[in-house]
């Protein structure tokens, strides 16, 4: 059956619902948060230590069989040098343009460096992108 | 104050563990009071599927992709550790008490409100209840419960509705004008 006071009807509604919304006092932390971390399993690094040392190793034995291959650090300075004569042929042939850029081999070379990481790194930054943005 | 999207950012890829801790703050009472509707007070229990939740959150925090809020996609994980339970156990559970606040409340008249709220919901169905406390006092969406409990969206509406009509009665006296 209808209330005659539809106003009063209505601002009935209006406190039930504002009654019902009287929030439950929040459960107190009292340790639980702490369990819970507590019962994570340890962080990926920790799992596998050998991991990370081999990976140093790895990059060690890289560099000093490198260093070999080209002849040392006087081998080091001809080879920068000949990449320096080629990145600025590449310059010239591009035409003007690059004129119009920091030197040809460090805008060539960043722009590279750019392009490589965005690549290596596109599914992190996809995701990461997903999660503040939706 | 630091979002809760950055603190997942930095759980996720940094493997962060105080990042993922403040989360745990920030969101164990919800979970846990979720749980302990569904779990009709056993608070124990409670805490221990609300615990199993934050794990698996952890765990799974590749695949919370931000479209739902994340408290949202916490209380979909623990209703399902809760149905996990329950087909193991396959028991029913006596309900025992509405659910408790751990500490003191505040005296006063909120108090007051909160003894009689809670005193007119014991008259409601488990599944009343559980809606009014998602509805209200989570604020989710109609079809946000639905899609959380599985239930049709129109039981969901049926629950609140009824639910509401039962406590008009009893929480008449709060009324000042009657």
């Amino acid at each position: 059956m209808e209330s005659p006071d539809l106003n009063a009807s209505a601002s009935d509604e209006a406190r039930l619902d504002r009654f019902l919304r009287t929030t439950e006092v929040p459960l107190d932390d009292a340790g639980f948060s702490d369990r819970v971390l507590a019962a994570l399993p340890p962080p990926v690094a920790e799992r596998s230590p050998r991991r990370r040392q081999i990976c140093l190793a790895a990059a060690a034995v890289g560099i000093a069989f490198a260093a070999v291959r080209i002849g040392g650090l006087a081998g080091w300075h001809d080879l920068t040098s000949t990449v320096d004569r080629q990145l600025a042929a590449v310059q010239a042939a591009t035409g003007p343009a690059l004129a119009q850029l920091p030197p040809g081999n460090l805008s060539l070379a960043l722009g590279i460096t750019a392009l490589s990481l965005a690549y290596a790194f596109r599914s992190t930054l996809k995701a990461r992108w997903s999660v503040y943005f939706g | 104050m630091t979002t809760d999207a950055e603190l997942i950012a930095r759980s996720r890829f940094d493997d962060d563990r105080a990042a993922f801790g403040e989360l745990v703050r920030r969101h164990q009472s919800a979970v846990r009071q979720f749980l302990r509707h569904l779990t009709r007070g056993d608070a124990a229990l409670a805490d221990d599927l609300a615990q199993e939740t934050f794990l698996q959150a952890h765990r799974s925090l590749a695949r919370f992709q931000g479209g739902s809020q994340f408290p949202t996609w916490l209380l979909g994980i623990a209703h399902n550790h809760w149905r996990n339970h329950r087909r193991r156990q396959r028991d029913t559970v006596e309900y025992t008490e509405a659910t408790a606040p751990a500490t003191e409340a505040p005296a006063g008249r909120l108090v007051e409100l909160r003894h009689d709220l809670a005193a007119a919901m014991s008259a409601l169905s488990a599944d009343e209840r559980l809606a009014l406390h998602l509805g209200y006092q989570r604020g989710l969406a109609h079809g946000e419960i639905a899609a959380l409990l599985d239930w049709p969206l129109g039981t969901v509406k049926t629950h609140l509705a009824r639910a509401k009509e039962k406590l008009r009665q009893p929480l008449a006296a709060w009324n000042p004008q009657t």
